[in-house]
């Protein structure tokens, strides 16, 4: 009994911790608060180590990064509700990437610092935000963002374009303001 | 063009049939292409620049938490299972000590209770003639293997139950004064009574008013009260007992 669960334990431990960033920083950039992020952090790891035993053994990252968001979703999302984007969803609400203008965008995206694109990320709504930090930083597919926020692999589709055009919108803000591009160099 | 498109083919999320369409496509339109170089390049952007967000603490904590879930776990397991074991052994416990304590300290009883227990019985007068005997196997049962009556005169007695316990009393005297004789079943100690000096079976007590002895015979505790001394008392007892 001792020894079952000290194995189960570590064999959890070890897979646990090669992924704990990816909890950790996906719990931080959803909530935008260090203490919690440790919270649902702990409660994500907690849950899963509780349903170990139900993890078919395919992608412990993914498994364990949906029950982060379903979490956060259950819990902090009705805390901290406000206004609602849901009718943003739709498809026609995305707007081209590099429609208004052609940015360099090799200048703009390798001159920024890697803070910019966290404050850039936190001026994007929840709903779109989660799906770029599970698709552009965590290397998820479409099909496990759909599982892990629960809605249709179609309004991934369309929260993945509106979030990066929303992400690209605060960078390009970001660049103008520090000078990395200039007003001439952004084409109408 | 459909724009989510695009960005499923930068996902890698198209079927090759859609994927080949999509290649077509950027290779004959340059706003395309250009939509799409964007797409790739944000990806890109954000997957580099977005720092590693860790913290050595917080995974500590969840390593302390898994650790305290996993005792509670077992405490719980054993509680479990061995519940009806546990409380059984805390119940012989209970038992166990009950017993050490009255195999040590032997029953106590409060004067009170004694004085209550002789004086809810009502005394008869001893007969004179022949009936006397039967009389008196009647008070004392078995009690009568206790003690001696040859040596005192018994001016009446009673027996019965009083509070479950089997009680006889007997009024005697030895031509000096009333004194009163009380056999109780089972191996009590009048509370507070202590052993007589010289004497390692009679104890010295107070019963009511009186002075009172006591000693164990047979499984039976007889107690003799009156209000003289002490030594007076074991005297007397001394030739009532049956050692």
């Amino acid at each position: 009994m001792f020894f079952g669960r000290r194995d189960k334990r570590e064999a959890f431990e070890r897979q646990a911790e090669k992924v704990f960033p990816s909890v950790f920083g996906t719990a931080l950039r959803l909530t935008r608060s260090r203490e919690e992020a440790e919270d649902i952090a702990q409660e994500a790891i907690v849950r899963a180590y509780d349903a170990f035993d139900r993890f078919d053994g395919s992608n412990f990252k993914a498994w364990i990064l949906r029950i982060l968001t379903n979490l956060y979703i259950n819990k902090y999302r009705q805390r901290q509700r406000g206004p609602q984007l849901g009718s943003l969803d739709g498809e026609n609400a995305v707007e081209p990437v590099s429609a208004e203008a052609e940015i360099p965008d090799r200048v703009l995206f390798q001159e920024a610092l890697g803070t910019e694109i966290e404050e850039a990320l936190a001026k994007v709504p929840t709903d779109f935000r989660m799906a770029v930090i599970l698709s552009d930083i965590e290397g998820m597919s479409y099909q496990e963002i759909a599982d892990a926020t629960d809605v249709p692999i179609g309004t991934v589709r369309s929260r993945l374009a509106r979030g990066r055009s929303m992400l690209r919108k605060s960078l390009e803000s970001f660049a103008l303001r520090e000078g990395y591009i200039k007003e001439g160099e952004v084409e109408e | 063009m459909n724009p989510l498109d695009l960005h499923a083919y930068a996902d890698g999320e198209l079927s090759p049939e859609q994927a080949a369409a999509i290649k077509e496509l950027l290779r004959n339109d340059p706003k395309a292409a250009a939509e799409y170089n964007a797409i790739l390049n944000l990806k890109d952007f954000t997957k580099a620049s977005a720092p590693k967000l860790t913290s050595d603490e917080a995974w500590k904590a969840c390593q302390g938490r898994l650790r305290e879930l996993d005792r509670s776990s077992n405490v719980e397991f054993y509680v479990r299972k061995y519940a009806w074991g546990l409380c059984a052994a805390f119940f012989i416990c209970i038992l166990s000590a009950r017993f050490f304590v009255q195999g040590v300290q032997g029953q106590s009883v409060q004067s009170a209770d004694l004085l209550k227990l002789s004086n809810g019985l009502i005394s008869k007068k001893a007969p004179d003639n022949s009936a006397r005997d039967q009389w008196l196997d009647g008070i004392l049962g078995h009690a009568k293997q206790a003690i001696s009556t040859d040596q005192i005169t018994i001016l009446g007695g009673s027996t019965g139950f009083v509070d479950g316990t089997k009680v006889s009393s007997l009024d005697i005297t030895d031509g000096q004064g009333l004194m009163r004789l009380i056999i109780v079943r089972g191996q009590l100690h009048v509370e507070d009574s202590q052993l007589m000096p010289g004497s390692p079976a009679v104890h010295a007590g107070t019963l009511g008013n009186s002075n009172c002895v006591s000693w164990n015979v047979n499984n039976m505790t007889v107690i003799l009260a009156a209000p003289r001394t002490f030594d007076e008392l074991q005297s007397i007892a001394s030739r009532v007992a049956i050692h």
